[in-house]
């Protein structure tokens, strides 16, 4: 935390306590917009995406799928664009077109309200479609399916899509402190067993930022989605991963992460949201394992990572981790699966 | 609010989550132990302290320097400061910097190394690519990196205090209202003891158990939501199910009123309290069921509530809570549409904690509720309130409303007005009750912000005068979740008597 002496001098927030100043910024659905703009690593991307491929830009049609305060598509018009179409279920379009107007581009960005699936664009095709899809754990409430969608029914032959490459990271974490404390803190409700809420807790990904530190193996990518091949079909998926344990320690959970890539920048433009890097919004995902693992170096944890949406529900993500140590050690020799439901 | 379904799991996990996203990082001059919050305003001070200026030896290098010189040349001087070299004397050329040496860190968790890209000499169109940091600090450095502490310090912060306040949030927030409850069923054990109880929106049934283990012969435990299933559960776990039934359903119906019985209950227990105490209506069922199942004698528990307002006088504070200051230049563009539907506006009631020093005036009690007589029609009124301004107080910006719980049974009870609140700990006064007031540990309830209107936020009022108004809660007709507000006021300005009126709504 910051020294409190620091307080006074510029950051508004700092000598608040921290709930408080969390509830500035989540408050309400401003408040989304709000955080989001102020992930710098997310917004930056994009911006330097944009900015610094002016001769991509120049003179092209582009469609900014789930605008929202239409941030991008004022990137893509000082970059140069013909025009800007953004389009956005939410009423949030409102105030896209207040900032958008006032910022002067009235004429260079048309913004629409609906389902990407019933709006009428001004035009048939557009040569770039530019989007900030990713959800939690990238595919939880992600908008990946309109992308598709949208590049399906309006991208131009060649045309490019901003960013265009996702790849999911899994590696497994020494977290008991904070696994105690979160899952064991049913265990005793102000002296009261509560141990029914435990197996739901459990069940439940936690997003939250991880600790270098608490790091025990490689990362390993099991998912790569290029976005101009991907279907909505390859959303749904069973994949192997591997992780190689780089020092001896306890495994309580796996965490996922995921890093977006710009690759049709004349200098390809990268973000992580994995733990060895600067926050995002996204944080990470945590999926606690029934077991503790003791491991040594050397040693692998292989399983699959498996994902599909709902039955129930399409927006929520079912997924389950299957997991085994590979040791010599019988004794600790540990295998299982953990299935997590994101709702 | 009450904790039907607030207490989930799930919901823990949201708390937890929502926790980690202020921006805290600090920066430590590279000269002295020095802490600032923004790398500008440590810059300004090397120049004018140390007669260093940074930004200045980072244009001399060039135009053409990457982002790893630049941090290269931050190591490098926190170097030669730490070998006592006067700043002026420090040497700064390309070919010292040439040195990967430098990439690694000289402190630990360096934050300042991340706020660098705005001091490229081309800072628009170069962003920092902190993987090939990462990468050339391997490639070039070796050894451990988990040692070297890369990962920036903001992200350990987060999680840090996140940890911190997690626990923090949990014990504090459940402290304050579940202690404030349990305090009182414990030290209050007789009143309890062979009695039937009726918990009102039991949630998890935590009360229930509070009540079962203190004597009380039957507990009857309603909540319309799945949670029900729940708390069956934790209660059969803890051994308690031979006396709390768990029933499922509205308070109200018909099914309800056979389920409970003929035979009234002693006591009624609820934590029905929403953000500006009124708001989400919970207390309606909670009179309706007091109406229909309470006995003659029986006990409300809690038995009163008092509502509290006080204005607030800090222009900086509610620039920031508005989110003005944000919004005037994000990444060079004007977005200030976005304030009329901030999260503090002149419509709609804000929720905030609001910080003690910011309030300028006295707080004052305007309303009661005595829940054992009060009716449904009495939770639209109109009561006034009267405040001594702040010496320093020279406008008014905003109005905090706030309430506090009192558990007062029997004779002893009457007037919670002459209770004084402010004599209490920060906790509360166990057994007694709790507040939620600015002045006290805070709450998931914090404070209700009423912004005033631009014209009335000008006004010049005089300090130390008093400040006479009145405030009015109403609920829309439409909606019997949400309340309108009306605080009309005057006071005494530098010209004659000022007034204003603002109406804000609390709506679902």
């Amino acid at each position: 935390m910051a020294s409190s002496h620091t307080g006074a001098k510029g950051d508004p927030l700092a000598g608040m306590a921290h709930s408080e100043a969390h509830y500035f910024n989540s408050y309400n659905h401003h408040g989304i917009h709000e955080e989001m703009l102020k992930d710098e690593v997310r917004t930056r991307s994009y911006r330097d995406a944009i900015y610094q491929n002016g001769h991509l830009f120049k003179d092209k049609v582009v469609l900014d799928v789930g605008c929202g305060t239409a941030i991008l598509s004022m990137f893509a018009v000082r970059a140069g664009a013909k025009h800007v179409i953004g389009v956005d279920m939410s009423t949030i379009i409102d105030k896209a077109k207040e900032i958008v107007e006032r910022n002067g581009m009235s004429d260079k960005i048309t913004l629409l309200q609906g389902k990407m699936e019933e709006v009428v664009l001004p035009f048939d095709k557009v040569d770039i479609i530019i989007s900030e899809w990713m959800g939690y754990f990238l595919l939880y409430e992600s908008m990946l399916d309109t992308v598709l969608y949208a590049r399906d029914k309006y991208l131009v032959k060649d045309g490019l899509i901003f960013p265009d490459k996702a790849t999911i990271f899994m590696a497994g974490i020494e977290d008991g402190e904070y696994k105690d404390e979160k899952i064991g803190f049913w265990d005793n409700v102000w002296g009261f067993d509560y141990t029914p809420l435990k197996a739901t807790a459990m069940t439940e990904p936690l997003v939250d930022t991880v600790d270098m530190k608490y790091v025990v193996t490689d990362p390993a990518s099991v998912l790569t989605l290029d976005l101009y091949k991907c279907t909505v079909d390859d959303l749904s998926f069973r994949l192997p991963y591997e992780l190689n344990v780089r020092r001896p320690d306890f495994i309580h959970a796996i965490i996922a992460w995921f890093d977006i890539e710009f690759s049709a920048c004349h200098k390809p433009i990268k973000f992580s949201t994995g733990p060895h890097t600067k926050y995002t919004h996204w944080k990470q995902t945590v999926f606690y394992l029934q077991d503790v693992l003791t491991v040594e170096e050397g040693e692998k944890i292989v399983g699959e990572l498996e994902n599909r949406p709902s039955e129930k529900n399409h927006r929520d993500l079912d997924i389950t981790i299957t997991y085994k140590l590979n040791t010599e050690d019988m004794h600790r020799q540990s295998a299982g699966q953990g299935m997590y439901k994101m709702c | 609010m009450s904790d039907t379904e607030s207490d989930t799991a799930s919901s823990v996990g949201e708390i937890l989550e929502d926790i980690s996203e202020a921006d805290t990082s600090t920066f430590k001059c590279l000269f002295c132990d020095e802490q600032w919050s923004r790398v500008q305003d440590m810059f300004a001070h090397c120049t004018k302290e140390h007669g260093f200026d940074v930004e200045n030896t980072i244009k001399k290098l060039g135009q053409d320097i990457d982002e790893l010189t630049v941090i290269k040349l931050i190591n490098y001087l926190r170097l030669e400061a730490q070998k006592s070299i006067a700043p002026a004397e420090i040497k700064v050329d390309t070919e010292t910097l040439a040195d990967d040496k430098y990439l690694q860190p000289t402190l630990t968790d360096d934050a300042l190394l991340f706020e660098l890209g705005d001091f490229m000499p081309d800072a628009d169109s170069k962003a920092i690519d902190y993987d090939e940091y990462e990468a050339a600090l391997q490639k070039n450095v070796g050894g451990n990196v988990e040692k070297l502490s890369l990962d920036n310090d903001r992200d350990t912060d987060y999680f840090e205090s996140y940890k911190g306040n997690a626990i923090h949030r949990e014990m504090i927030e459940d402290r304050v209202r579940t202690e404030g409850y349990r305090d009182f069923i414990e030290k209050n054990a007789e009143l309890f003891k062979g009695k039937t109880v009726l918990d009102v929106g039991c949630g998890t049934g935590i009360l229930s158990l509070f009540c079962a283990r203190a004597g009380a012969k039957r507990v009857l435990a309603v909540d319309n939501s799945d949670i029900a299933n729940r708390a069956r559960d934790n209660i059969a776990r803890n051994g308690y199910s031979d006396k709390i039934e768990v029933i499922q359903g509205r308070i109200e119906d018909f099914h309800m009123q056979r389920k409970i019985g003929k035979e009234k209950v002693d006591i009624i227990i609820s934590e029905w309290m929403g953000y500006g105490l009124l708001f989400e209506g919970m207390l309606d069922s909670v009179l309706r069921a007091r109406d229909l199942y309470l006995k003659e004698d029986g006990l409300m528990v809690p038995s009163h509530c008092t509502m509290r307002i006080a204005p607030i006088s800090d222009r900086e504070w509610i620039s920031d809570a508005s989110g003005e200051k944000f919004w005037k230049d994000v990444y060079g563009f004007d977005f200030t549409s976005m304030i009329p539907g901030g999260i503090l506006n002149q419509r709609e009631i804000g929720v905030f904690d609001v910080p003690s020093k910011s309030i300028g005036g006295e707080a004052s009690t305007f309303y009661q509720l005595d829940l054992k007589h009060i009716q449904i029609r009495d939770l639209d009124f109109t009561a006034p309130f009267s405040t001594k301004l702040g010496s320093s107080s020279a406008s008014i910006d905003a109005f905090a409303i706030w309430f506090d719980t009192f558990f007062l049974p029997g004779e002893k009870s009457q007037d919670a007005t002459a209770i004084d609140v402010a004599k209490w700990g920060d906790h509360g006064e166990a057994g007694l009750g709790f507040s939620t007031g600015p002045y006290s540990t805070y709450t998931h309830w914090h404070q209700a912000v009423l912004l005033l209107g631009d014209e009335d936020r000008k006004k010049e009022v005089k300090g130390s005068s008093t400040l006479k108004g009145k405030v009015t809660y109403k609920k829309p007709r439409k909606d019997d979740r949400g309340i309108d507000v009306t605080v009309e006021w005057e006071a005494e300005g530098a010209q004659g008597p000022v007034s204003g009126s603002s109406k804000l709504t609390m709506g679902a």
